[in-house]
């Protein structure tokens, strides 16, 4: 017979045809007995119901056609940068997105101008080749535009934060305030290190990439819910 | 697999296929076929990476990487269903570059806190299933997606993330358990 435990670890395999035909007669043994897995299994059928029922389409916010047209030129492809961090949970406020918004559009920019600023910059598909074909510009001056739309951003992030702080939990906000230090502290030797190098590639990257840390961190900890 | 994909094919016989102008070169064919397959692209690239924004940049990478690949499209499957493989490759692939990229600044500290703050999906219509697919875990909701929305075998998904089997099994019973608590509340 089997227990409890193994037959809730089990139901997802019956569900999907996937047990042997002894485990299944004991699994389905133990559901004419137990309630509560044969409400769970039925949950589990529902989910996978409702979850094929999901439209297969859905429109994206705008048209991405002119964009995907930017980067085809004829069979050549001019690579956009793609380096912001792993994703969060979809926004929940407004400001939160149009600031994940401004990043987006800034790390193009940043991209488009550390990849070459080039339409007709040709680089199948190497990120290396795209960044090897930059021009004379520098790269310190080629982040600059994208540096102050994070700052903006950053500046609005923060001014919401600091006028919820009071709201919130004292120990979140020292957690969101200490890693603000940590992610600060690599702008500022980031920031230095370009300075000191402005002709390097790589750094304009790393540096953005801190910023977007920065900003979904702020992003995030401006809709963390207010203390009860 | 296929047979999810079977009504969106795009025809591609007879001399005027938009495929065979494409393969050309023929930009125009292309954005034909890119309206044609947009939304459903789009809709995968969304729920695997439960971000819009990001959904727009991995649907444009899609569009952009079947450009350069279309000359190996033979014609052997529906060419939705070429594309739809492609753009999971396209995905996962970024998923893999966004852990090394994220990997390069640690943040130290217990970031668990937000998920406390993260509202709890009404129950009653569809926008809750996506809502609580959306907040998974990425590696639950990306096995979820594949199996249960998009119809690929626990092989099949096995060889397309580089996970063994009974991992993605594992992952797949984590995020029904997690959906089941979830849409309870």
């Amino acid at each position: 017979m089997m227990n409890h435990t193994e037959a809730t670890e089990k139901l997802g395999s019956l569900l999907d045809g996937e047990l042997a035909p002894d485990e299944e007669a004991a699994l389905r043994a133990h559901l004419a007995m137990c309630d509560q897995c044969r409400t769970e299994l039925a949950d589990y059928a529902a989910l996978r119901g409702a979850a094929r029922d999901l439209p297969s389409n859905i429109s994206p916010t705008r048209d991405l056609w002119p964009s995907i047209a930017a980067r085809i030129d004829d069979r050549k492809i001019v690579r956009l940068d793609d380096r912001r961090p792993a994703s969060q949970p979809t926004s929940r406020s407004v400001l939160a997105a149009a600031a994940i918004l401004l990043v987006i559009a800034s790390s193009g920019i940043t991209a488009w101008l550390v990849g070459g600023g080039d339409e007709t910059t040709v680089s199948p598909v190497s990120e290396t080749a795209a960044v090897e074909d930059a021009g004379a510009i520098t790269a310190l001056a080629a982040f600059r535009p994208s540096e102050v739309d994070y700052l903006n951003t950053v500046e609005a992030l923060t001014a919401e934060l600091d006028a919820r702080r009071h709201l919130l939990d004292p120990q979140t906000v020292a957690v969101v305030d200490r890693n603000l230090r940590i992610i600060d502290a690599a702008i500022r030797d980031s920031r230095a290190a370009l300075e000191a190098d402005p002709a390097n590639r790589d750094l304009p990257l790393t540096l953005s990439e801190m910023y977007r840390t920065k900003v979904e961190l702020l992003s995030t900890a401006i809709e963390l819910p207010a203390q009860t | 697999m296929e047979a999810l994909h079977e009504a969106t094919t795009v025809r591609h016989t007879g001399t005027a296929s938009p495929i065979r102008e494409a393969q050309a070169g023929d930009v125009d064919a292309f954005e034909r076929l890119y309206r044609e397959n947009v939304e459903h692209i789009y809709a995968l690239c969304l729920r695997l990476s439960a971000d819009a924004v990001r959904a727009d940049e991995l649907t444009q990478d899609v569009f952009v990487h079947a450009w350069t690949k279309l000359g190996s499209f033979r014609g052997d499957s529906a060419f939705s269903t070429w594309l739809h493989r492609l753009a999971v490759n396209v995905v996962l692939g970024g998923k893999r570059s966004d852990k090394r990229r994220a990997a390069r600044v640690q943040i130290t500290g217990d970031l668990s806190i937000f998920d406390a703050g993260v509202a709890p999906p009404r129950v009653g219509d569809r926008m809750d299933l996506e809502d609580a697919v959306a907040r998974l875990p990425d590696a639950a909701r990306t096995i979820f997606v594949m199996h249960e929305i998009e119809g690929y075998t626990h092989d099949e998904i096995a060889r397309l993330t580089g996970r063994a089997e009974g991992t993605c099994k594992t992952l797949l019973h984590r995020a029904r358990k997690l959906l089941r608590e979830s849409l309870a509340r």
